[in-house]
C-alpha cells in the first residue's frame, strides 16, 4: 500500500521545471508508449507509462533510484504516438537530470575508453549520437593528452563508437568484436566446414535488435538458420563492423546481409544512416575490386512491416545465385 | 422523414445549398440554390429503372466506398423525396436512363440551377457531422491493410440493407471473420488531431459488438479503450450486458497494428493496463472507433450565418449551460452533433428545444432588443466621405455592422448587443452607444476624480464580471481600502483608450483595467478586442512617462470577490509607497501629449465643454502653490 | 667483434626505400663500423650467385623491400629466407604491399594489357604483348613473368620484423637497426620502428571534436586551415587509423595522411577501420542525406586501402591464395610453347 504521506508532490513540481518536463501533467496513462516501446522486448520492466505515472503522483525516491530511468534511448518511436503529445524521452531525460543531482548513476554498461591505446582522434565524438564522447587531457605515458572519455550518464550502449574506432580504444560489455566473432563463427559455420543443400549460397546476416518486434518473428527468423543462413544480431546496424563483413567473406560467407530499422526509426537515433553509409562504401570497395557489390547488401525493415525478413533474405540468395567458391 | 415531407406546412428542398443570409431575426432574407437533378420531381415515381441500365459506377458514399451506386441514382432506399439525380460528374450522356423512363419522361439533361429567395423569421442550423477519416494515423494502417474498417463501414457491413445484406465479411478474403478487435478514440481525445472526446463512440462501439456478438456467438471480439463513456440512462447497464456476453475489454490504447502479409490478419499491440503487460493481439479484422468531426464546410456556413465556432471547430452555442441551442445571432438555432458531437437521445432533444425557440421567435409580431445599442453618425463616419476606414466591423462579435466605403458604416439595431466595442474602436468617434456614450462616461470620470485624484484609483470595470465582482467582494465584506472609484461599462471592450488617457490628465494616481476572463466574457470576443487594446496602451502610457505600477490590467470574473478586494488591496498599497511629487510631476509631464491625442474630442461641444476645466481641477502647479 | 652481416634486396619496388636507407647520412659511417654489407643490388655489385653460394643462415639481418610481384620476386625472396637468420620485410610494399599491390584492383593481365595496348603515349601497331620467354638463335630469353596477384613479403616466405612506411622514417629505422646490432630485438612477430598508438598522438593540429563532415574533399579542392584537424575540415585523413612513427609529417606539411604505416597495432584491417570511422564522422539525417555525403568519396579503394591492399581481408577473395603466386594468365605458356623465332 502507498500510503499518501510517503509520496512527495513537490517531486513533480521538480520535473516540470526541467526543460522537457512541464507535459508530465498531460499524461493520463492511456498506455500508448507503453505498447510501442521496444526497449521492453528485452527488458520488459521498462514501462515509461508507470514511470510517468509515478513521477506525477510523487513516489520520488522510488522513481530516483530505479534502474529503469536509464533504459531510454530517446528514439522517439513513442513521441509521435501520444494523444497528448508529451515528448516523453524529455520527461525521462528530466528526471535523469534530478537524479544525477541527487547522486544516483546509472547501472551501466557503458563503453569504456582504454587511455593506453586512444589517441584523442575524437572519431568516436562525432559518432556517438548522443554527443556523449568528450576528449579531456590526461597525463598517459608521461606525457599531456587529449583523451576521449564517455559520460556514462548519456551513454546508451549503442556501440557505434566501438565499431568506429579505428585503433581498437573502445570497447562494450557483451558487443566486442571477439564476441560477435564467435556467434558468427560458432559451430563452424564460417570455413564452410559444411556445404549447404542444392549449392544454395551462405549468407550471414547481421541483423539490429530493434529491426523486428515480435519474439515471433526472431523466432521464425532464428529457426531460419542452417548452413546457408547465420543470423548475428547487433544492438544497431550502426555497429556493423566492415572488417567483420569482410572477413566473414573471407571466411567463406558468399554474401552479407545487413539489416537496420526503417528512416527516422533507428533506436539510437541515427545509427541506420552509419550503417547504410558502411554498406554503400563496402560495395563500393567491392564493385571496384571485381568481387562484386552483390555479396553486401543492407536491406530495411521499417516498424510496421512484419514477416518481411525470410523474403529479402531469399531476395539476396537468388542475386547471389550458385557461388562458385574462390577461398579452400 | 416521409411525415415531414407531407406536412403541409413544411417544404423541403432537397438537393439545394444557402448561397446568402442576409437581415436579422424575424426578417431573414436567405437565398437558395436548388442544384439541378437532371430529373423533373415531378414526374419522377422513383421507379429505379433508370438506375438499371446505367453503364456507370461509382463510389457510394452512403455505403462509405463499400459498395458502388450508378451515375443516375438516389442516395439509399429511404431517400425523401425519392427522386433520383444524375452525377454529371460521371455522367457519360449515353441517354440510356432516358430510353428506360419512357413514356415517364422524367429526366431532362437541360435542366439548370433554381434560385429562389425566402423570407423567414427564424434559421434553426443542423447541418450535422462528419467521420474523421483515420488514414492520416499511419500507426494503424487504415487505407493500407485492407482488414481495418471504420466504425461507419462496419454499420454498412452489419446492416440488412447494407452491401453484403447484413452479412459481416473481411474486404480482403470475403471470410466471415472469427474475430474482431474495435478501437476506441482513434482521431478523439488526442492533440495531434482532436482534443474533445466524440462522445457516442463507446455507446457505439458496444452497439456493434452487441450485435456482431448475437449474430456470430463463436466470435472473439475485443474492445480496446482508455475510458468507457456510458453516461445516460441505461448506457451502464448496456455496458455490463456486453461484459456479460464475452466482450473483452482492454483497457489500454494500442500503439500500432501490423499485418501479416499473407493472411492479411492484423497484429493489434496495447498494454493491458490492469495486467500490466503489453499484449499483441491476433484478429480477424480491427474496426476504428473514428471521431466525430465537424463538416468540411463549417467554415463557410459560419461565414453566411454570422456564427462563430468553438475552438473543436463545431458552431458555438451563446452559452453552454444556460443556452446551449441558441446561436450569439439572435434568430438563429443550433440543434445536433453541428453544435458538438452527440448521440441520438441528445440530438432529438436539441431538436425539440431549438424549434422552440425558434417557436418564440414565430409566435411574436415584435422582438425586444437591448436599449444600449450602438448607432453611427453619418456625417462624421468618413466612410460616408469615400475614405476607406471600417474599423468598426471586426470589433463586432455579432457581425452587425457592414461598411462600404462611399456609405456611412451601418449598425443593424437587431443585431446589436450592445458590448461597446464597436464605440471604443472608432477613431473618429462617429459611434456612438446608448446609455454608455463617451460624454456620459467622461463626465462620470471628472466628478470620481474631481478631489485630490493623485490618492485614487480608478477602476474601468465591466457589467457581467469584473463589476459583479466588486459587488461580490461588497456583499462578502471583504474589506479593501476605499480609494477605488469604479466606472462601469458593459464590456471591457467598451473601455476607451482615451478614457484612460484622460483619467491621467485628470490626475488619477492610479489605473484598473479590468473585465472577464478570456473564455467569460458575455459577447464572446469582446473581451479579447479589449485585451488587445489593453496592451497596446500599456506600451503607450510608458512612453507618456508614467511609471508602469501605476497602470494595471486584471481579468476578475463575477465570482471572484476575494480577487478584487486584493487587487485593489495591492495597488493602493503600491500608491501609498509612491511619491505624490512624483505623481504629480508624471501627470503634469504627461499632460501636453494626452491633450494633444484627445483633441478630436474637442470636436463635439458637449465633449469640450466636459474637457475645460476650472483651474481648480487641474492638477499641477496650482495644487503646488496650496 | 664480428662484424653484423646486413642485406638489403629490392623487390617490387620504386627505390624509395633504398634512399631511405641512404638518407641515415652520417649514420652510415656508424653502420660501416659495425656491419658488412654483403648483398644490396641496388648500391653495389652483387649478383645472385654470390647469395646462392652462401650457406643457410649466413646473413645475420636482411632488410627486404619491395612487393612479390614477379616470380623473380618469389624466387629471391625465398633465397634470402633461407640464407637469413633474420628476414625484416621493410617499407609498406613488402610488409602491406603499398602501392604496386593496387594493380590487384584489376589484375596483371590488365595491368599488362593496358602498358602494352591501352596508354596513348604507347605506339604498338603489331599488337605485341610482354612475354616471359623468347626463343632466339642465340637461346632462350626469359623475363620475370607477373604473377596473378601481388603479394607481401610475409604472404610467400615467413618473416620475424617489418617496419613500416612508405618510407620507413630514416630515425626510426636508424633506431631499429641499433636494437639489430645490440642484439636489442623483441620477440618475433612484431614492428620496428614505430611508436604507440596512431598518427593522431603525433599530429599537432587541434581537433575540436564532434563535427561532422557534410561534403568530402580531395586536396586539391581546398587551401585548409593550418591549425585545423584536416579530417574535421572535410580531406579524408587516414591519420586515425594508421600506425605512429612518422611523426605526421604529411600533416604537418598540410597534406592529410595516406596511411603508409599500416593499421594500428591489433587491427584487422585498415581499409576497413578507416571506413568505419569516416563514416562515423558524416553527417546526414536521412537515407538520401547519408549517400550523398558517401558520394563524395571518390575512388574508395584508392582512398582506403592505398597501401594496405595485399595486406587487407579483400586480398584472396578474388584469387584463392594459393592461386595469387601462380603465373598471370597473359603470361603463361600453355603446354610449354615456344615463342616466334625472329
Amino acid at each position: 500500500m502507498i500510503r499518501s504521506s510517503e509520496l512527495d508532490p513537490g517531486f513533480l513540481q521538480e520535473v516540470m521545471a526541467i526543460p522537457g518536463g512541464e507535459n508530465l501533467l498531460h499524461c493520463w496513462s492511456c498506455g500508448t508508449c507503453a505498447a510501442t516501446c521496444l526497449v521492453r522486448r528485452y527488458d520488459p520492466s521498462f514501462n515509461p507509462r508507470l514511470i510517468l505515472r509515478k513521477a506525477g503522483i510523487g513516489m520520488r525516491q522510488e522513481v530516483l533510484s530505479s534502474r529503469e530511468i536509464w533504459l531510454c534511448s530517446a528514439c522517439d518511436a513513442c513521441y509521435p504516438r501520444c494523444p497528448q503529445e508529451i515528448h516523453i524521452s524529455e520527461v525521462m531525460r528530466a528526471i535523469r537530470t534530478i537524479a544525477i543531482r541527487d547522486g544516483y548513476a546509472p547501472p551501466g554498461p557503458s563503453a569504456e575508453v582504454d587511455s593506453a591505446l586512444c589517441s584523442g582522434c575524437a572519431v568516436c565524438t562525432r559518432a556517438c549520437p548522443y554527443g556523449a564522447i568528450d576528449r579531456v587531457p590526461v597525463i598517459v605515458d608521461g606525457l599531456e593528452r587529449m583523451i576521449a572519455q564517455v559520460d556514462p550518464n548519456t551513454c546508451m550502449a549503442c556501440g557505434i563508437c566501438v565499431a568506429a574506432c579505428p585503433s581498437g580504444s573502445i570497447s562494450l560489455e557483451a558487443v566486442r568484436n571477439e564476441e560477435l566473432l564467435t556467434r558468427m563463427s560458432a559451430g563452424g559455420w564460417l570455413a564452410g566446414q559444411s556445404q549447404p543443400e542444392g549449392g544454395k549460397p551462405r549468407i550471414l546476416a547481421f541483423v539490429c535488435q530493434w529491426s523486428m518486434r515480435s519474439d515471433a518473428e526472431w523466432a521464425e527468423v532464428e529457426a531460419m538458420q542452417d548452413d546457408s543462413l547465420r543470423v548475428v544480431n547487433l544492438p544497431c546496424s550502426g555497429r556493423v563492423d566492415p572488417a567483420l563483413v569482410l572477413l566473414a567473406l573471407a571466411e567463406g560467407a558468399d554474401g552479407v546481409l545487413v539489416v537496420g530499422c526503417g528512416e527516422g526509426e533507428c533506436h539510437y537515433k541515427r545509427g541506420t544512416y552509419l550503417g547504410r553509409g558502411k554498406v554503400a562504401l563496402l560495395r563500393s570497395v567491392l564493385e571496384q575490386t571485381g568481387i562484386g557489390m552483390e555479396r553486401v547488401r543492407f536491406v530495411e525493415l521499417e516498424a510496421l512491416q512484419r514477416g518481411a525478413l525470410p523474403a529479402l533474405i531469399a531476395d539476396m540468395a537468388a542475386a547471389l545465385g550458385q557461388p562458385a567458391r574462390v577461398s579452400g | 422523414m416521409v411525415d415531414a415531407a407531407r406536412h403541409p406546412k413544411v417544404e423541403i428542398l432537397s438537393y439545394s445549398e444557402v448561397e446568402r443570409v442576409d437581415g436579422y431575426i424575424g426578417n431573414f432574407l436567405v437565398g437558395v440554390a436548388q442544384k439541378p437533378r437532371y430529373v423533373i420531381a415531378d414526374q419522377c415515381t422513383g421507379c429505379g429503372d433508370c438506375a438499371r441500365v446505367c453503364p456507370i459506377e461509382i463510389p457510394n458514399a452512403f455505403e462509405m466506398g463499400l459498395a458502388p451506386r450508378k451515375a443516375i441514382d438516389v442516395p439509399h432506399g429511404q431517400a425523401v423525396p425519392l427522386v433520383y439525380t444524375i452525377d454529371m460528374d460521371h455522367c457519360i450522356q449515353c441517354f440510356k436512363c432516358v430510353t428506360a423512363c419512357g413514356h415517364r419522361d422524367a429526366i431532362d439533361f437541360s435542366q439548370e440551377a433554381q434560385y429562389s429567395e425566402l423570407d423567414v423569421g427564424a434559421i434553426i442550423v443542423a447541418t450535422g457531422f462528419e467521420s474523421f477519416d483515420p488514414t492520416v494515423i499511419p500507426e494503424y494502417g487504415y487505407g493500407v491493410y485492407p482488414n481495418v474498417i471504420t466504425a461507419m463501414e462496419l454499420e454498412r457491413l452489419d446492416n440488412s440493407a447494407g452491401p453484403t445484406v447484413g452479412r459481416l465479411v473481411r474486404p480482403s478474403d470475403g471470410r466471415e471473420p472469427a474475430s474482431m478487435a474495435i478501437i476506441q478514440c482513434v482521431g478523439s481525445r488526442d492533440k495531434r488531431y482532436n482534443e474533445y472526446c466524440s462522445g457516442f463512440c463507446c455507446m457505439y462501439a458496444i452497439k456493434n459488438a452487441i450485435l456482431m456478438k448475437q449474430m456470430i456467438p463463436s466470435m472473439e471480439i475485443s474492445i480496446f479503450y482508455m475510458d468507457i463513456r456510458t453516461p445516460s440512462k441505461g448506457y451502464e447497464e448496456f455496458y455490463n450486458q456486453a461484459r456479460k456476453m464475452g466482450i473483452r475489454f482492454i483497457h489500454g490504447r494500442p500503439s500500432q497494428i501490423t499485418q501479416d502479409p499473407v493472411t492479411h490478419n492484423l497484429f493489434v499491440e496495447a498494454e493491458d493496463q490492469e495486467l500490466g503487460q503489453v499484449l499483441e493481439l491476433e484478429t480477424d479484422l480491427v474496426v476504428l472507433s473514428a471521431a466525430a468531426i465537424p463538416r468540411a464546410d463549417a467554415a463557410d456556413v459560419s461565414t453566411k450565418l454570422t456564427l462563430s465556432r468553438s475552438p473543436g471547430g463545431f458552431f458555438m452555442e451563446y452559452h453552454p449551460k444556460l443556452r446551449p441551442v441558441d446561436s450569439p445571432t439572435d434568430g438563429i438555432f443550433l440543434a445536433g452533433a453541428a453544435q458538438g458531437p452527440k448521440d441520438i437521445p441528445a440530438s432529438v432533444s436539441q431538436g425539440s428545444a431549438a424549434a422552440a425557440r425558434a417557436a418564440r421567435v414565430l409566435s411574436s409580431d415584435t422582438w425586444e432588443i437591448e436599449p444600449i445599442i450602438a448607432s453611427v453618425d453619418p456625417d462624421v463616419c468618413v466612410s460616408a466621405k469615400g475614405i476607406k476606414c471600417g474599423l468598426c466591423v471586426p470589433a463586432c462579435p455579432y457581425g452587425a455592422i457592414s461598411c462600404v466605403t462611399g456609405e456611412a458604416a451601418h449598425v443593424t439595431s437587431a443585431k446589436c448587443h450592445g458590448c461597446g466595442g464597436c464605440v471604443a474602436e472608432c477613431p473618429h468617434s462617429a459611434i456612438s452607444q446608448h446609455h454608455f456614450t463617451d460624454v456620459q462616461i467622461v463626465a462620470q470620470l471628472r466628478e470620481l476624480l474631481r478631489d485630490n485624484p493623485e490618492e485614487k484609483i480608478l477602476a474601468f470595470m465591466c457589467h457581467w464580471c469584473s463589476s459583479a465582482g466588486a459587488d461580490m467582494a461588497g456583499t462578502s465584506h471583504f474589506e479593501y481600502p476605499a480609494d477605488s472609484r469604479g466606472i462601469r461599462v458593459m464590456c471591457s471592450a467598451r473601455t476607451d483608450q482615451d478614457f484612460v488617457l484622460e483619467a491621467f490628465r485628470r490626475g488619477a494616481g492610479m489605473v484598473l483595467l479590468s473585465g472577464c476572463h478570456p473564455q467569460d466574457c458575455h459577447y464572446i470576443t469582446g473581451q479579447q478586442v479589449a485585451a488587445k487594446r489593453f496592451d497596446r496602451l500599456q506600451d503607450q502610457i510608458q512612453r507618456l512617462g508614467i511609471s508602469p505600477e501605476r497602470f494595471r490590467i486584471e481579468w476578475i470574473s463575477a465570482a471572484e470577490g476575494e480577487k478584487y478586494a486584493r487587487v485593489i488591496t495591492e495597488m493602493s498599497e503600491t500608491l501609498k509607497g509612491l511619491d505624490r511629487e512624483q505623481i504629480l510631476s508624471e501627470n503634469r509631464g504627461a499632460r501636453d501629449a494626452i491633450e494633444r491625442r484627445l483633441r478630436r474630442w474637442k470636436a463635439s461641444p458637449q465633449m469640450a465643454e466636459l474637457m475645460a476645466v476650472g483651474a481648480d481641477e487641474l492638477p499641477g502647479g496650482e495644487e503646488l502653490d496650496r | 667483434m664480428e662484424k653484423l652481416k646486413l642485406a638489403v634486396y629490392w623487390a617490387s619496388s620504386c627505390g624509395g626505400c633504398d634512399i631511405s636507407l641512404v638518407e641515415l647520412g652520417e649514420h652510415l659511417l656508424e653502420l660501416a663500423r659495425v656491419a658488412d654489407i654483403v648483398f644490396w643490388p641496388c648500391a653495389m655489385d652483387f649478383k645472385y650467385a654470390d647469395v646462392e653460394a652462401m650457406p643457410d643462415g649466413h646473413i645475420d639481418v636482411t632488410l627486404f623491400n619491395g612487393a612479390i610481384r614477379t616470380d623473380e620476386d618469389a624466387h629471391i625472396a625465398h633465397l634470402l629466407r633461407a640464407k637469413s637468420r633474420v628476414l625484416i620485410a621493410y617499407g609498406s610494399c613488402a610488409t602491406e604491399g603499398c602501392i604496386p599491390a593496387l594493380a590487384n584492383i584489376k589484375g596483371a593481365d590488365h595491368a599488362l594489357a593496358r602498358a602494352a595496348f591501352g596508354e596513348p603515349t604507347t605506339d604498338n601497331p603489331g599488337g605485341t604483348m610482354f612475354q616471359g620467354r623468347y626463343a632466339m638463335p642465340e637461346g632462350v630469353l626469359t623475363l620475370p613473368v607477373l604473377g596473378t596477384q601481388v603479394r607481401t613479403l610475409s604472404q610467400v616466405v615467413p618473416v620475424q620484423y617489418s617496419i613500416p612506411g612508405c618510407p620507413p622514417s630514416h630515425e626510426q629505422v636508424w633506431q631499429a637497426l641499433n636494437a639489430v646490432i645490440e642484439g636489442r630485438l623483441p620477440e618475433p612477430g612484431g614492428l620496428l620502428g614505430v611508436d604507440a598508438r596512431t598518427v593522431c598522438d603525433q599530429c599537432p593540429r587541434v581537433r575540436e571534436g564532434k563535427i561532422r563532415v557534410e561534403r568530402f574533399l580531395r586536396p586539391h579542392e581546398v587551401i585548409p586551415d593550418p591549425e585545423r584537424c584536416l579530417l574535421e575540415q572535410g580531406l579524408v585523413c587516414a591519420g586515425p587509423a594508421t600506425h605512429a612513427g612518422c611523426g605526421a609529417l604529411c600533416v604537418k606539411a598540410g597534406m592529410p595522411c595516406r596511411g603508409c604505416y599500416g593499421a594500428p597495432d591489433g587491427i584487422l584491417d585498415q581499409g576497413a577501420e578507416l571506413l568505419d570511422a569516416i563514416v562515423a564522422g558524416m553527417a546526414g539525417e536521412s537515407d538520401e542525406e547519408i549517400r550523398r555525403v558517401v558520394s563524395t568519396i571518390v575512388d574508395p579503394v584508392g582512398t582506403f586501402y592505398r597501401f594496405s591492399l595485399a595486406a587487407s581481408l579483400l586480398h584472396g577473395l578474388k584469387t584463392s591464395p594459393l592461386e595469387s603466386g601462380a603465373t598471370c594468365e597473359t603470361q603463361r605458356i600453355p603446354g610449354g610453347r615456344e615463342g616466334d623465332v625472329a
